[in-house]
């Protein structure tokens, strides 16, 4: 213990006497997290319509307003003919084209459907889908006025019609912001980023420097050593978390629902593994550039991407989906996401705190076992 | 250069010296890099890896959405109405319910992602013709996933209720016909809306960025550090040599990455490139002049291997991911994070070869992107500079 203390003060002292890194480790997540909060959100707005009205009534116009009613459209006529909708399309000038043909108000007045061409920019298919489905939702609250209409002037009076309507409560998140669910991730993310830096570095940076001769004749053992080097690092990453936490539910106003305690507890535990797997990293490279390659394409990229950080776990093919069950990134947002936002405590989310657990102690004894006490 | 050269000879004499000077540092690091074999083939192999990685294993596809059923009215028509809304590759029914309590936890737990409710009375509503509500307890932790299987449940209520209309309408010995609006769509430049079509471009940026920031944010300071950098400072070597030849290499290196990534692309994600080769060379090019001095910036700016490391990944991972337009739409964010984009340089890289390749979009459409980028390349390889005459 005596030992281990030695070199925690060490670590220590040198982390005190580089405070432009010390800074970088706190304060950078925290500002991180204010850009990023702010640019991350998949809510699809203003998505440009131009509408190329050939039939000109005045059904088309009605039509073409009551798009333009819906906020999440941005609707403006254009008159260039055929040759301009690819021109609006490929500059991305507008992300839809509307096409109303000659006939349309023709065919709603003898109660006749009528179709109209919708022209979408699928290069972006996040947008191209959300902006289809809120063109399809304003034809449709067009269609059911002009069957009221027609209803309403047939004979025998306004019998009913049946129809099926679909109400939505959204749970958990009830304004849908995706700013939510993905601040909440960014903070495992970004915890994930710093911290696994340092520890990547720490090994391997002593053996550029060639100070890890004099680590390795004193009597410490590779484990005291890992020990050593691991907690100031846990100190810096629990004092990120607190840093980067004000700022989500002051600035994002993120909901903490559940329990604080239960939060730092699972950080505790992630930060085991991101740590332990940089500290492996660290054991197992010869030059620090080669540390950075490792650590940014092997492990930083694959948890960012499949983490279900963005992108939803379950839409991927199964064989991946195992992979991402590996990621202690994957469990870390899960009981961090349900902590936030669904308050979810220790009852539910007992088997990630297992995982990342079991995770943790694998990566650790793994790092342990590859540090070897040689120079080579 | 000491003494005054001959009056005419002197240009020639300098332009000799700069090539043989700048040659020679080009020669050392090319050894330099060969000599870690590793590292080389990791730049050049991974990023093709990894596209094919998460070409793979990424979509926004929504599908096979678990959802667990409340039948309240099981009359045959609430039957029929769930197997028309759920019988399809978007929906998966995992449970029936008895009560509502059991939809709560379901949803906590995130076993489904949404509930449905078929309130009693459903039946004899439809039946008097009237408008029948039915509730869907969304999931909404998950806002993007969640829009969609809203968009889902609308769409197929539709048609249902199309269906049923029309009956009524024949049975009343009217027209059939009513008078509604369809509107159908013609997607372009990706008529299946795959996502992967959509994702390659943007991968392509980030992982191009990051092979390339690896490559140069640790070599000036790695010289810093283990003080080879004196050496180079009492060579005749000039500053703008010096960087020139860090970075010229690695410029190959990317475009070799550009060429072997592109054509993963293309054999397993039929990602073909529409628009012009050269087009695409040039956007590239002076993507990687960016990229490389945005790397060498943060070498010749910091004074440790590990600030450097740090600064790199804070500069690149997550800014290329998220601010470039790659995911977000950039035109959504607030105007001061607009700003904040500009300054990275995949932005405009992934705007201009998803143009060139998917859109097939000629010069005059994305020149404003690669006018930013040589803007920032400029600019980043000027701060380099500036900051490692300095220190020589």
């Amino acid at each position: 213990m005596q030992r281990v203390r030695s070199l925690l003060i060490k670590e220590l002292t040198q982390i005190r006497r580089d405070p432009r890194l010390f800074a970088l480790l706190v304060a950078a997540p925290a500002l991180q997290i204010l850009i990023l909060g702010y640019a991350a959100t998949t809510d699809v707005r203003d998505v440009a319509v131009a509408v190329r009205d050939e039939d000109r009534t005045a059904y088309s116009r009605d039509y073409a307003r009551t798009l333009g009613a819906s906020s999440w459209l941005r609707v403006s006529p254009h008159t260039g003919g055929e040759r301009a909708d690819g021109r609006l399309l490929v500059s991305g000038r507008a992300g839809l084209v509307l096409v109303i043909p000659a006939g349309f108000g023709a065919d709603l007045a003898a109660g006749r459907p009528a179709t109209v061409q919708a022209l979408v920019d699928g290069s972006d298919s996040l947008s191209a889908v959300q902006g289809l489905a809120y063109l399809q939702g304003a034809s449709r609250l067009f269609s059911e006025r002009q069957v009221r209409v027609v209803l309403d002037r047939r004979p025998g009076g306004t019998a009913g019609l049946p129809s099926i309507a679909i109400a939505t409560r959204t749970w958990f998140n009830p304004m849908q912001a995706s700013r939510l669910y993905i601040v909440s991730g960014l903070f495992g993310v970004l915890l994930l980023v710093t911290t696994m830096v340092v520890a990547a570095m720490a090994f391997v940076k002593e053996r550029e420097e060639g100070t890890m001769e004099q680590m390795l004749v004193t009597p410490l053992r590779r484990g005291e050593l890992v020990a050593g080097k691991l907690l100031p690092f846990v100190v810096i990453g629990f004092l990120e978390v607190t840093v980067v936490l004000p700022v989500m539910l002051l600035v994002f106003h993120l909901p903490l629902r559940g329990s604080v305690a239960l939060l730092y507890a699972f950080s505790g535990l992630f930060l085991l593994t991101t740590l332990g797997l940089g500290l492996l990293v660290s054991s197992l490279v010869k030059t620090q550039q080669q540390a950075m390659l490792v650590t940014v394409f092997f492990l930083m990229m694959p948890f960012v991407m499949l983490s279900g950080f963005i992108f939803p776990v379950e839409n991927m093919p199964s064989p991946i989906r195992v992979v991402a069950e590996a990621i202690p990134l994957r469990h870390y947002l899960i009981a961090v996401r349900g902590i936030f936002l669904k308050g979810a405590g220790l009852a539910e989310l007992w088997d990630e705190g297992l995982a990342l657990l079991g995770t943790g102690v694998l990566i650790l004894t793994s790092a342990v076992l590859s540090f070897h006490k040689r120079l080579d | 250069m000491n003494g005054q050269p001959a009056a005419g000879g002197w240009r020639a004499a300098l332009s000799v010296r700069w090539g043989h000077r700048f040659l020679a540092v080009l020669k050392k690091e090319f050894r330099q890099i060969g000599r870690d074999p590793l590292s080389l083939g990791l730049l050049i192999g991974v990023p093709s890896l990894l596209l094919l990685l998460y070409g793979y294993a990424l979509t926004f596809d929504v599908k096979h959405i678990a959802v667990a059923v409340l039948d309240e009215d099981r009359t045959p028509a609430s039957r029929a109405f769930l197997e028309a809304l759920l019988e399809n590759p978007y929906f998966d029914r995992t449970c029936a319910l008895e009560d509502r309590r059991k939809g709560d936890a379901l949803l906590l737990q995130g076993r489904v992602r949404s509930v449905i409710v078929v309130p009693r009375g459903f039946s004899t509503g439809l039946s008097r013709g009237e408008r029948v509500v039915v509730q869907a307890l969304v999931d909404g932790a998950d806002a993007t996933s969640a829009a969609t299987v809203e968009g889902y449940l609308h769409a197929l209520a539709e048609r249902v209720t199309r269906v049923a209309q029309e009956r009524t309408f024949a049975a009343t010995g009217l027209a059939p016909l009513l008078p509604v609006v369809l509107v159908e769509p013609r997607i372009w430049f990706n008529p299946d809306l795959e996502s992967g079509k959509f994702l390659v471009p943007g991968l392509i940026a980030m992982l191009l960025m990051l092979s390339c920031v690896i490559a140069t944010s640790l070599s000036i300071v790695r010289e810093k550090e283990r003080q080879t950098l004196e050496q180079m400072m009492v060579s005749p070597l000039r500053p703008i040599e010096f960087v020139l030849g860090k970075t010229a290499p690695y410029v190959l290196i990317g475009l070799v990455t550009m060429v072997v990534i592109l054509s993963v692309g293309y054999v397993f994600f039929d990602v073909a490139i529409r628009g012009s080769f050269l087009l695409l060379g040039v956007a590239t090019l002076l993507f990687l002049v960016a990229a490389l001095g945005m790397g060498v910036m943060i070498s010749s700016s910091t004074h440790s291997q590990q600030i450097a490391f740090q600064v790199a990944v804070i500069a690149t991972i997550l800014p290329s991911f998220l601010l470039s337009g790659f995911i977000f739409p950039i035109r959504n964010m607030p105007v001061v994070i607009q700003a904040v984009t500009y300054l990275v340089p995949p932005r405009y890289f992934v705007s201009a070869i998803r143009g060139v390749i998917l859109k097939d979009a000629t010069f005059a459409m994305i020149w404003p992107n690669l006018a930013a980028l040589l803007a920032l390349g400029v600019f980043f390889n000027l701060v380099a500079l500036r900051k490692t005459r300095k220190t020589l």
